[in-house]
This record gives structure tokens, sequence and C-alpha cells, in this order.
């Protein structure tokens, strides 16, 4: 897919990038293509990288947060970021996009803790958390390692993967997965624990 | 490796902790090359399973952030 050919102008870069959820497909060669230009200050091949990459990236905040306000805020901060690190990451190994991402959900999650409370969603974020939270398969699968997490993570006991994956896509702390669950905090931070050993014991082997 | 240092940098990028917690580990992994490494190790092992469906992203978005490059 074609969606950063260099010959192709910004107005329909933005449109394929922000149309129909389904068209937009992250491509981590071309990302890996427009890197170097960003990190020499290219603003041309900057808006590339956000037209290719801002619309999951939004879905991931929206996830964490649930407010359409902060999880722009928070694309903003990520961006930002992003040009200022373009540099460093240029030289280093590793997918483009998984960067970005967790540099999104690492602003998502101090965001969260610092200004969200879990309340009531309101009506008009509603659709846009529906959006995020459907059709989420589209990402990479595998590690830079060859290993599948995503595999890992399915084999993962039902008991810890409900709050491994509360956790890592819905942004719950302990205390919220104790609520949900009715359980004693100590519990859940053993399976949170429990969770963390077993996905890394399956990564390594 | 230790491995409470370990479990801390896991919790730390699944996003468990709370506020409090949170930023006490970002601070001590500024001065902490070992918890730095292991969070390192964690959002590399994680960073393939963040998954979102797309969202159009409004277009003031852009603008604020062309605004300040």
């Amino acid at each position: 897919m074609a969606l950063l050919s260099p010959d192709e102008n910004g107005d329909r870069g933005r449109r394929t990038a922000t149309k129909g959820a389904e068209a937009v497909v992250v491509e981590e060669t071309e990302l890996a293509a427009l890197l170097p230009a960003v990190a020499r200050g290219d603003k041309v091949a900057f808006k590339r990288l956000y037209d290719a990459t801002a619309p999951k990236l939004f879905g991931i905040a929206l996830r964490l947060l649930r407010k359409r306000d902060h999880a722009e805020d928070t694309l903003q901060e990520a961006f930002l970021s992003v040009g200022t690190d373009s540099l460093k990451k240029n030289s280093a190994k590793g997918a483009v996009f998984a960067w970005i991402a967790m540099i999104v959900r690492n602003k998502a999650l101090d965001r969260a803790r610092r200004v969200v409370r879990r309340a009531e969603v309101q009506s008009e974020d509603a659709a846009a958390i529906q959006l995020a939270v459907a059709g989420c398969d589209a990402l990479t699968r595998i590690d830079e390692d060859g290993h599948d997490v995503r595999r890992c993570y399915s084999l993962l006991p039902d008991s810890v993967r409900d709050i491994i994956g509360l956790a890592f896509f819905e942004g719950f702390t302990h205390e919220e997965l104790a609520e949900r669950f009715r359980a004693p905090l100590g519990t859940i931070k053993g399976r949170v624990r429990k969770g963390l050993a077993l996905l890394k014991e399956c990564l390594s082997r | 490796m230790n491995e409470e240092l370990d479990f801390v940098a896991g919790e730390y990028v699944l996003g468990t902790l709370s506020g409090e917690e949170r930023a006490r580990v970002a601070s001590e992994a500024a001065i902490d090359s070992a918890l730095m490494a292991a969070i390192d190790a964690w959002q590399r092992r994680l960073a393939p399973l963040i998954s979102a469906g797309p969202v159009e992203v409004p277009t003031r978005v852009w603008a604020r952030i062309e605004a300040e490059l």
C-alpha cells in the first residue's frame, strides 16, 4: 500500500490516513524510511508520519483515557517528543510504530494518573472509544526477537489474562482492578506479578 | 537481575501503579540505570501487544502540533 509514497501529495495523504478507519494500515518499512528525514527536521516527513500513525495512536490514548480532550492533548504531547527524540531513535533498532505507541501510552498513563477520574464516560466520547476498542488486530504481531507476545498473552490463565488485559489496554490500576474484581489488593497485585512472570518466561523461550 | 526491581518495572510499563507510585518509579529510573534498563526491556516485550482501532483525529490536533514545531 503506497500510503506514504514520495510522489503523493500531502492532501491525499491526509485523507487516506484519516478517512475510513479500516483503510488505515501502518506500514512499518515506510515509517522507518521517514524517520531519518524527521530527525533532520523535515516537516513534510513529520506530517506524513503523523498522518500514517495518528488515528491508531488516538485510539490507544482514547482506550486508556476515555476522554477525547485528554486523548487529543496526549497525542499532541507525544508527537512533540517524537520530533525531539527522532534523532536518538533513528540510530536505535526497533519498530518505529511500537516506539511511538509506547510514548503515547506512557504519556496517556501519566495523564490518567494525574488528572482523569475514571468516571462515567461522556456520551460524546462513547462512540470514539467504541471505535478504538473495535478492530485492534491490525498491528504488527511479532516483536523484534521474533516471539509473539500476543500468543504468550493468549496462553495466560483466564484469571490472570483478564487482569493483565484491563491494565494494559484500559489503564486500570491495582486499586481499580481490586474494585472491579471485588478482590483484596494483595490478591490482585499477586496476579499481576504472576502474569508478568508468565509473559516474560513465555517470551524468553 | 533483582526480581523486585524487575516486577516494579513491569508494573510501571503495564500501567497498574497509582499516580504516586508511578511518579516515584519514573524519578528513580532517572538515576538508577538498572531500573531504567528493566523498564526498557519491559517496553520492548509489551510494545507489540499495544492495540486499538483507528479513530479520526480532529484537524485541530495537528494544527496545535505544527504551531509548536
